[in-house]
């Protein structure tokens, strides 16, 4: 359960939130939705708990995972230590299933220097799958994959979002669309939700009809 | 083509190195025909002579294995207090303002000006130990300060969201981050301690000590030995160096090589 109630935030002068409340689901996918700069990353660094707000209360789980808008491996690990450290328990054959789930089959032993700028996204992605927890924060997390791998990576959160609550923060109005069990669109100055479309139940067609009719 | 090249670097290395050697012991044998006075310029085969001399004494040993080992405690101290230290100062601003001024004026005060006040409060077998630790102190300190304040604030903010805890934050981020500064103060720091400390034994003059050695050779002007005890000073400060650099690889083929290569 992630609950936010009037929680303020300013940046200098420059005011991000003003007293911007919501209660989450405990299941699917909630998209936030807006234009770069509108205070999306913010909310998901203070539900995070890397930035503090002014003043208001955030109500979440112990545990939760992230992918940053950055990948952020340590790059004196491999790929299949970068996915264990965080983990603690975690056993080596465990980690190369995670690996294998995003498409990085037998690429464990690599550094993130040896790996593409999109496979080190998709290790991002593997150590949040297994780090487990309630919640899944997603910063933009299909940026620089290709289709094929941004399937496959999407059934990943599908999978996570039957069990725990994934906030997913994208530009992409169709991976929205896509995904999306609830798409919560935002502006800024300071930042509030302008709409928000349930398409928890529409079948993909439907969601190709909605997406069309929202870009016309 | 590439293959030849970079063999063909391989085998001169060692051979530009042994050249150079030939050539400074050419300019010592040339200085030395040109004075022609032991008492100012001794041959350099009358140096090895007596070098060869002192290693047949069993004090010879002791004395190197003595200062050594006052000169190396030194220096363990000021790294393990420097680390300390830039940790508590990176920590607690308050820590800094108070240690800043006072690593600065060691760093900026003349080595011969701390052995001279040091001989007033410290015995004299200690001196190279005290001197060594006050000389590199300050530098690891910087080092590490600038490293601690150099990790990356992104990896700190990751090892947070997965709550890596103190343990985990400290191996996996800080440490590897830390190494390359870490790494960079004990190889000049061990030169450093290495010349400072020497200077102490030969201000203080403690009993089996490389110092006291050359102090005893200015004094009775036996150029040889000063020369022979010199270049004792000198293949120990090799010696120490390459076993350090050693060490180090080991170190970096771990955590900097590939760091290295993906910044890169």
């Amino acid at each position: 359960m992630l609950t936010v109630t009037g929680i303020n935030k300013n940046f200098g002068k420059k005011e991000i939130l003003r007293g911007f409340s919501y209660q989450f689901p405990d299941q699917g996918i909630i998209c936030l939705f807006g234009p770069s700069g509108c205070g999306k990353t913010t909310l998901m660094r203070i539900f995070a708990g890397l930035e503090s707000p002014d003043s208001g209360d955030v109500t979440h789980c112990e545990k939760l995972s992230m992918v940053f808008q950055e990948d952020r491996l340590l790059p004196w690990l491999t790929a299949e230590e970068n996915i264990r450290i965080p983990c603690g328990s975690l056993t080596k054959e465990d980690a190369e299933r995670f690996l294998s789930a995003v498409g990085l089959s037998g690429e464990g032993d690599k550094y993130p220097h040896e790996l593409s700028g999109g496979m080190k996204r998709r290790v991002a992605i593997a150590r949040a799958l297994a780090y487990g927890g309630d919640i899944m924060l997603l910063d933009e997390p299909f940026r620089g994959l290709d289709r094929t791998v941004k399937e496959l990576v999407m059934q990943q959160v599908l999978a996570q979002s039957r069990e725990k609550l994934v906030l997913l923060v994208t530009h992409d109005r169709e991976e929205a669309f896509l995904l999306s069990d609830t798409i919560l669109f935002l502006q800024g100055g300071p930042l509030h939700i302008t709409d928000a479309l349930t398409l928890s139940g529409k079948s993909p067609s439907e969601r190709d009809k909605l997406l069309r009719e929202s870009l016309s | 083509m590439m293959h030849s090249t970079t063999s063909s670097s391989h085998i001169k290395k060692p051979v530009k190195k042994l050249l150079a050697a030939c050539f400074w012991l050419g300019i010592w044998y040339a200085a030395y025909l040109a004075v022609h006075q032991e008492i100012l310029i001794p041959s350099p085969a009358a140096v090895l002579v007596r070098l060869g001399e002192l290693c047949l004494q069993g004090d010879f040993w002791r004395t190197v294995g003595f200062s050594f080992l006052r000169i190396f405690c030194g220096l363990l101290a000021a790294l393990l207090c420097g680390v300390a230290l830039a940790a508590l100062t990176f920590r607690f601003s308050l820590f800094y303002e108070l240690f800043h001024p006072l690593l600065s004026v060691i760093k900026a005060t003349p080595v011969a000006s701390f052995i001279i006040l040091a001989l007033v409060w410290i015995k004299t077998p200690y001196l190279s130990t005290f001197t060594s630790f006050l000389m590199v102190l300050p530098m690891v300190w910087e080092n590490v300060y600038t490293g601690i304040g150099q990790t990356d604030r992104q990896l700190l903010e990751m090892a947070r969201v997965f709550r890596f805890g103190t343990g985990k934050t400290l191996l996996h981020i800080y440490f590897p981050s830390v190494l390359p500064y870490f790494l960079s103060a004990c190889m000049t720091g061990m030169g450093l301690a290495w010349k400072a400390g020497i200077a102490a034994e030969v201000l203080g003059v403690p009993k089996l000590a490389i110092g006291t050695e050359i102090y005893q050779s200015k004094i009775y002007l036996e150029t040889v030995d000063l020369f022979a005890w010199t270049v004792v000073v000198v293949i120990m400060s090799m010696l120490i160096e390459a076993v350090f650099q050693h060490a180090a690889r080991r170190l970096n083929r771990r955590y900097l090589i590939p760091a290295a290569k993906g910044d890169a």
